[in-house]
C-alpha cells in the first residue's frame, strides 16, 4: 500500500513559501520505506537528496497539541492508545494587602488510555495525580493542615463507559470535573486562568458518576456527586448534582444551560448551594467573546456569579491573552449584597512543547475594609515531558 | 517577603529537572481537554455505529519517511503520539478518519479528512478553524476534486497553476494525512483491511481471518513480488467452513508497481484479483487474466501477472 502511495514516476512540484521556491524532482520509483535495507540505490539517492531539503513547511506546521512527551514503546502492548506525561508546575503569587509571596507546588502525571475492541471504543480512562505543596498559601483549600503544607491530589480520575453507538449515551465514574458553565468545555486545570466555577459552586471536581454524551449537535452531561471535592467524605451526608446542556462549541460559537444543586462538605458542617446559570462564547478570528452568568442561592442567601472573557491568541497560539471581568456576590439579610468584583489580564506564552508560562494580574475593584483595593500578581511555570 | 528564598529554591530544582529531560518531546495541554472529534466522525460517516482509536508514535524515521513521499514533510513538532479513527459498523472497518493540525491566520486549525482503507479520500471537514477565508475555500469544487484521490494525485493537484493559498494548504493537508496514516499505521491498518476485503469478498458469510503461514523463501526476486510484504489469512465461515486464503502482497517490475489482493478459495483456485495501481488499467487488467488459475495451471500464464500469482500460490503453499 505505502508503494502505491508513492509511486512518482515523474514529479515536479514547486512550492512557495515565505518566498522561498523548492523544486523537488523524484525519478523513479521509491519502494518500502520502512524497509531501509531494500531500498534500491536509486531509492537511497532519492531519499538523501530529499531529506536535507524537505523541511520547507516547518513554518506552517503545528504539533498535535496531545501528544505523549514519554517514549513508551519499551511498555510493549500495554502502550496500546496510551498516552502518559508527566506534569511539574510551580505558582507564585503576591498579594498587595499582605504584602507576602506564596508559593504553589505541583508535580504528577497525566494519563490518557483508550480501552478498544474489535466493535470499537468502549471506554476511554484518564487518570491525573500530583503531589501538591503550598508554602504560605492565606486561604488553603479544607483538606490541607494549613497554609504550609503538602497534600496527593487527584485532579481528573475517571472511566468513562460508552453505553450507547456513536457516543450517545457514556457512564463517567470517579473524580471528575463539574459540568457546569465554561468550565465543561474550557481546560483549566493546573492554569492560572481560571472560570470561578470552584469559588462559584464551592467545588470544582468531585468523586461520583455522571451520564454524558453528543446527540443531535448537542452535548450534555448530568452528574451525582459525593459533594467533599478532593476526598470522598461522608460526615453530614453531603451531595451534589449538576448538569450541562450545551452546543458544539467546535463550530466557532456555542450556548449552554447549566444546573446545580448540593450539600457540600465541609470540616464539621455542610453548605447549601443552588444555581442555574447561562454560558455562550463567540470566536471571531483570533479572539473569542465569552461569558457565563448563574444565579441562585448560597444557603439561604441569593447569590449571583458573572464572568466575562475576551482572549486573543496568535497563529501560532504559542501566546494566549486575555482578560476577564467577574463578579460573586451574596445577598446577606443583614449588610445586602456583598462579594467580590475583579478585572483580570493574563497572558500564557508556550515557546516550545515543554514549558508553558503563564503570568496574571488581578485587581479587586471594589475597596477593601482598609479602604485600599489590592491586587494580586501571580506567576506560573509549567513544565510536561 | 519572607519566603522569597523558596522561590529561588524552586527555581533550581526546576532548572535540575529539566536540564535532565530536555531532550524529550512534551506539550502544554493536560488531557482532560482531549476530546474525539465526534460530530465530525459521524458527520462523514452516518452509518457508523463506533470508532476504533489507534494511538501510535510518530516518529523521526516516520517523518523521514514521509519526506520521501512528499515534497515536503511534517515538523518535528509534530512527532509524537497521535490518535487515528477507524469507523465501524457493527464492528465492520467502514473507513478511516484523521484529523491534522495546520497553522492558520488566527490560529490553529483542525481538518479532519476521510479515507477509505486503501488511502482515498472520501470527505474532509473542519473539526476547528477560525479562519472564514480557509471555511470558503473548501467549495463543492475542491471537495469533488479531492474526494477520491490518492497522494500521488492531490501532489499533481498541487501543480495547478492559480492555486490560492488557502487551497493549497487544504490540499497539502490532505497529501500529508494520507502520507501520514500509511506510513505510521501501516501495520494497524493491514488486518483491518484484510478484514474489510475478506467481509466484501465472502459477503454474508462472517468471514473469520487468522494468519497464514508463509514460505517466502520461494520468493523469487524477478517475479516482482516484494518477498516480505506478503501476508496471508485463512478464512473460515462462523459454522467453522473453510472459505479460502487472502493474500496481500506489494509487486513492483519494470517501473510499474501495484499492491495486490488475492482472493483463493479453499482449493487454491484464484477467484479474485484487486490491484491498486495508481492510475495504470493495464496493471489491473493484467492480473485479471489470472483469475481462474490455480497452483496446477498457472504456469500457463506466462505474463507477469501469471509469475507473480504462481510465486504468491506457492508461498502459502497450495497445491
Amino acid at each position: 500500500m505505502l508503494e502505491i502511495l508513492i509511486t512518482l514516476p515523474l514529479l515536479a512540484t514547486t512550492l512557495e513559501d515565505n518566498s522561498i521556491t523548492v523544486t523537488h524532482e523524484i525519478e523513479g520509483i521509491v519502494t518500502a520505506l520502512k524497509d531501509e535495507g531494500s531500498l534500491s540505490e536509486l531509492d537511497n539517492t532519492l531519499v538523501t537528496s530529499q531529506e536535507g531539503a524537505t523541511v520547507s513547511e516547518s513554518s506552517k506546521n503545528v504539533e498535535d497539541p496531545f501528544p505523549s512527551g514519554f517514549n513508551l514503546d519499551w511498555m510493549g502492548s500495554l502502550s496500546d492508545n496510551l498516552r502518559l506525561t508527566f506534569d511539574m508546575s510551580g505558582r507564585f503569587e503576591y498579594d498587595t494587602n499582605r504584602e507576602e509571596w506564596s508559593i504553589s507546588q505541583y508535580y504528577g502525571f497525566d494519563l490518557f488510555k483508550v480501552l478498544s475492541n474489535k466493535q470499537g471504543d468502549y471506554a476511554t480512562i484518564l487518570l491525573q495525580g500530583y503531589a501538591t505543596g503550598l508554602d504560605n498559601n492565606p486561604a488553603p483549600p479544607f483538606i490541607f493542615d494549613g497554609p504550609n503544607d503538602w497534600q496527593w491530589i487527584y485532579r481528573m480520575f475517571y472511566i468513562n463507559w460508552k453505553l450507547a453507538p456513536r457516543d450517545a449515551l457514556n457512564l463517567k465514574v470517579g473524580h471528575f470535573e463539574m459540568p457546569f458553565g465554561l468550565e465543561m468545555d474550557i481546560d483549566t486545570n493546573g492554569t492560572l486562568r481560571q472560570l470561578g466555577t470552584a469559588p462559584n459552586l464551592g467545588i470544582k471536581a468531585d468523586w461520583g458518576l455522571t451520564l454524558n454524551g453528543v446527540s443531535s449537535g448537542l452535548e450534555y452531561e448530568f452528574g451525582i456527586s459525593r459533594g467533599s471535592g478532593f476526598e470522598w467524605e461522608t460526615a453530614g451526608s453531603p451531595y451534589a448534582f449538576v448538569g450541562r446542556v450545551g452546543t458544539d462549541p467546535t463550530n466557532g460559537s456555542w450556548v449552554g444551560v447549566s444546573g446545580f444543586t448540593a450539600e457540600l462538605y465541609r470540616p464539621g458542617t455542610t453548605i447549601q448551594r443552588r444555581r442555574i446559570g447561562v454560558d455562550a462564547g463567540l470566536e471571531f478570528g483570533a479572539w473569542t467573546l465569552m461569558g457565563e452568568v448563574s444565579g441562585g442561592n448560597n444557603g439561604s442567601n441569593d447569590a449571583l456569579h458573572m464572568l466575562g472573557e475576551l482572549n486573543w491568541r496568535d497563529p501560532t497560539e504559542q501566546w494566549f491573552g486575555y482578560g476577564q471581568l467577574r463578579t460573586l456576590k451574596e445577598k446577606k439579610s443583614a449588610t445586602g449584597w456583598e462579594g467580590k468584583t475583579e478585572s483580570v489580564l493574563g497572558v500564557e506564552w508556550a515557546p516550545d512543547v515543554h514549558w508553558t508560562m503563564s503570568a496574571e494580574w488581578v485587581q479587586n475593584l471594589e475597596r477593601t475594609s482598609s479602604g485600599s483595593r489590592d491586587t494580586s500578581i501571580r506567576f506560573q511555570m509549567r513544565y510536561r515531558f | 517577603m519572607p519566603n522569597i528564598h523558596h522561590l529561588s529554591r524552586w527555581l533550581l530544582l526546576a532548572g535540575v529537572l529539566s536540564s535532565c529531560i530536555l531532550t524529550h518531546t512534551s506539550m502544554g495541554q493536560a488531557y482532560c481537554a482531549l476530546r474525539d472529534p465526534v460530530r465530525v466522525l459521524y458527520e462523514v460517516y452516518p452509518e457508523a455505529d463506533g470508532h476504533r482509536s489507534i494511538i501510535r508514535t510518530v516518529t523521526v524515521e516516520d517523518r523521514a519517511a514521509i519526506a520521501r513521499v512528499l515534497p515536503f514533510t511534517i515538523h518535528f513538532d509534530e512527532l509524537g503520539r497521535h490518535t487515528l479513527y477507524v469507523t465501524v459498523q457493527e464492528g465492520r472497518p467502514l473507513g478511516i478518519l484523521h484529523a491534522r493540525s495546520e497553522r492558520g491566520r488566527y490560529g490553529l486549525t483542525e481538518i479532519a479528512w476521510s479515507l477509505t482503507l486503501d488511502g482515498k479520500i472520501t470527505d474532509v471537514a473542519f473539526q476547528r478553524c477560525r479562519d472564514p477565508k480557509l471555511r470558503a475555500a473548501l467549495t463543492d469544487q475542491l471537495r469533488a476534486k479531492l474526494i477520491g484521490a490518492d497522494v500521488p494525485t492531490l501532489l499533481r493537484l498541487l501543480e495547478e497553476d492559480g492555486l490560492s493559498e488557502e487551497v493549497r494548504i487544504l490540499i497539502q493537508s490532505a497529501a500529508k494525512t494520507a502520507a501520514v496514516t500509511f506510513i505510521v499505521w501501516e501495520e494497524d491498518l493491514l488486518p483491518i483491511r484484510a478484514e474489510a476485503k475478506a467481509a466484501s469478498a465472502w459477503p454474508d458469510l462472517d468471514p473469520v481471518l487468522t494468519v497464514r503461514a508463509l514460505n517466502q523463501s520461494t520468493v523469487t526476486p524477478n517475479s516482482g513480488l516484494i518477498a516480505n510484504s506478503i501476508y496471508a489469512w485463512n478464512a473460515t465461515g462462523a459454522d467453522g467452513t473453510d472459505l479460502g486464503t487472502l493474500v496481500r502482497s506489494l509487486w513492483k517490475l519494470d517501473g510499474h508497481q501495484a499492491e495486490i489482493w488475492c482472493q483463493c478459495d479453499s482449493a487454491g483456485c484464484i477467484i479474485d484479483v484487486q490491484t491498486l495501481d495508481g492510475d495504470d488499467p493495464s496493471i489491473s487488467n493484467a492480473f485479471k487474466e489470472v483469475i481462474g488459475l490455480n497452483g496446477l495451471n498457472i504456469s500457463e500464464c506466462a505474463t507477469a501477472a501469471g509469475v507473480a500469482a504462481g510465486e504468491v500460490l506457492r508461498a502459502i503453499d497450495t497445491p
